[in-house]
C-alpha cells in the first residue's frame, strides 16, 4: 500500500507538463552617464521559449523614477519582445541600482530586471547640512565641496540667506576642491536657512546647490 | 501493526538525526535570534517599540502611497523630489533623534538609498532601515491612515 502511494507521487511529480517561459537575453544592464545626461534608457529583450503562450501580466519599477514600456502582453511560442526602461535621474548622484519586477502567468516567481546607472556628481557637498545647538559656542563649521566631472568648472558665487550666517569659501590645492566655512555670529536663537552654490556648469544653464545651516532650539 | 509502528519509528528517527546534523553542520542556518542575522543598518519594528529612544519616520515611498497611508507622523521623502521633500525631514530632525526609514519591501531599495543619502549627503549618525518595510508596519498596527 505505501509502495503504491509512493509509486504515484513519484509519477505525479516526473510527468512532464506544458509551459510556457521567457528567455531574457540579460536581466541586468549597467549604464554609465554622461555629466549633462538627465536619463538612462536599458532595452531588455526576451523569447518565449516554452510550448505555449505567455502573458505578462504586472511590470512594476521599483521606483517613480522609471518607467517600463511593453509593446504587448501576450506572447506565443518562439515569438520574441523587449521591455523599455527608462530611469529619469533627478537629483540623483553616484551608482544608482533601479528594478523592474515582471510578472507572468507561466511562472509564479518574478523575474527581476535591474538598470544601474553611474551618474557622474557634479559637485559633492560633504555635509549637505550642518547645525548648531542653540546656546553652543559658534565655532566654524567647514563643508568640503569636490566637483566630480572631468570639465572645466568652478564656484562662481557662494550666498547666505540669513545675516546671521557668515560664509567664506576657499580654493584648496587638490583640482575641483573647495572648502566652505561657514560662521553663526550668535547661536542664541532657533534658525534654518540655506547658503546657495552657484557654479559655472553647465554654461546654458548653470546649476546651483544649498547647504542647509540650522540652529536648533 | 507493530511492524509498521518500527518502521514510522525509524523513519522519523532518521528524519531527526538528519535535521541535527544539517543544524551543527549548515553555516546558512536560520539564527534563534531573528536580530542577530539582521542586514547592516537595518531594525525590527519590535526592537523600537521596546526602546525609549525618540525618533523620526521617514516614509520613502511615492508620494501617492504616502497619501493613502502612512506611519504617523512620518514625512514623505523620496528620491524624486529629494530638494524640496529634504527641508522638512531637517526641520523635524533632532540632534537626540534616531532616523527610520521605510519603504515597500516588495522589490524596493528606495529606503537603502535614501538612509545612505541622509548619511553620506546630510551627515546624519544614527540612520536606519525598517526590516520588512511598509508591509511589516501594517502586520504590526493593522491598517494605518494618517
Amino acid at each position: 500500500m505505501i509502495n503504491n502511494i509512493f509509486i504515484t507521487w513519484l509519477l505525479a511529480i516526473s510527468i512532464p507538463v506544458s509551459y510556457g517561459q521567457l528567455d531574457w537575453k540579460t536581466t541586468q544592464i549597467t549604464h554609465r552617464a554622461g555629466a549633462l545626461d538627465q536619463e538612462a534608457i536599458g532595452v531588455f529583450e526576451f523569447t518565449n521559449i516554452g510550448d505555449s503562450s505567455v502573458t505578462i501580466t504586472e511590470v512594476k519599477p521599483s521606483c517613480g523614477c522609471t518607467a517600463a514600456a511593453l509593446e504587448k502582453k501576450t506572447f506565443a511560442p518562439g515569438e520574441s519582445g523587449k521591455i523599455e526602461a527608462s530611469f529619469k535621474f533627478g537629483s540623483r548622484q553616484g551608482l544608482q541600482s533601479n528594478t523592474i519586477l515582471i510578472t507572468t502567468d507561466a511562472d509564479e516567481q518574478p523575474t527581476i530586471l535591474t538598470l544601474k546607472t553611474l551618474i557622474p556628481t557634479l559637485l559633492d557637498i560633504k555635509p549637505g547640512f550642518v547645525y548648531w545647538k542653540a546656546g553652543d559656542a559658534p565655532d566654524a563649521k567647514t563643508v568640503t565641496l569636490t566637483f566630480g566631472i572631468d570639465e572645466d568648472v568652478h564656484i562662481t558665487e557662494v550666498k547666505s540667506a540669513h545675516s546671521n550666517i557668515e560664509t567664506f569659501l576657499k580654493e584648496t590645492e587638490k583640482k575641483g576642491e573647495y572648502q566652505l566655512v561657514i560662521l553663526p555670529l550668535t547661536t542664541d536663537e532657533g534658525l534654518r536657512t540655506t547658503i546657495l552654490i552657484k557654479t559655472d556648469y553647465p554654461k546654458d544653464t548653470p546649476r546651483s546647490f544649498y547647504v542647509h545651516v540650522h540652529i536648533k532650539e | 501493526m507493530a511492524n509498521c509502528l518500527k518502521r514510522i519509528f525509524l523513519m522519523m528517527s532518521f528524519a531527526v538525526v538528519l535535521a541535527l546534523a544539517n543544524f551543527y553542520a549548515n553555516p546558512a542556518r536560520p539564527p534563534w535570534n531573528p536580530e542577530a542575522d539582521l542586514p547592516k543598518g537595518e531594525v525590527h519594528y519590535a526592537s523600537l517599540e521596546q526602546s525609549q529612544n525618540s525618533y523620526l519616520w521617514v516614509d520613502a515611498r511615492q508620494e501617492a502611497e504616502f497619501a493613502h497611508g502612512h506611519y504617523p507622523d512620518a514625512i514623505n521623502l523620496n528620491q524624486d523630489n529629494w530638494d524640496s521633500m529634504i527641508i522638512e525631514v531637517l526641520d523635524k530632525w533632532q540632534p537626540s533623534f534616531k532616523t527610520i526609514v521605510y519603504c515597500s519591501s516588495r522589490a524596493c531599495d528606495s529606503s537603502h538609498a535614501v538612509a545612505e543619502r541622509l548619511r553620506s549627503e546630510m551627515g546624519l549618525t544614527d540612520v536606519f532601515v525598517l526590516h520588512g518595510g511598509w508591509e511589516s508596519l501594517i502586520l504590526e498596527m493593522g491598517q494605518i491612515k494618517d
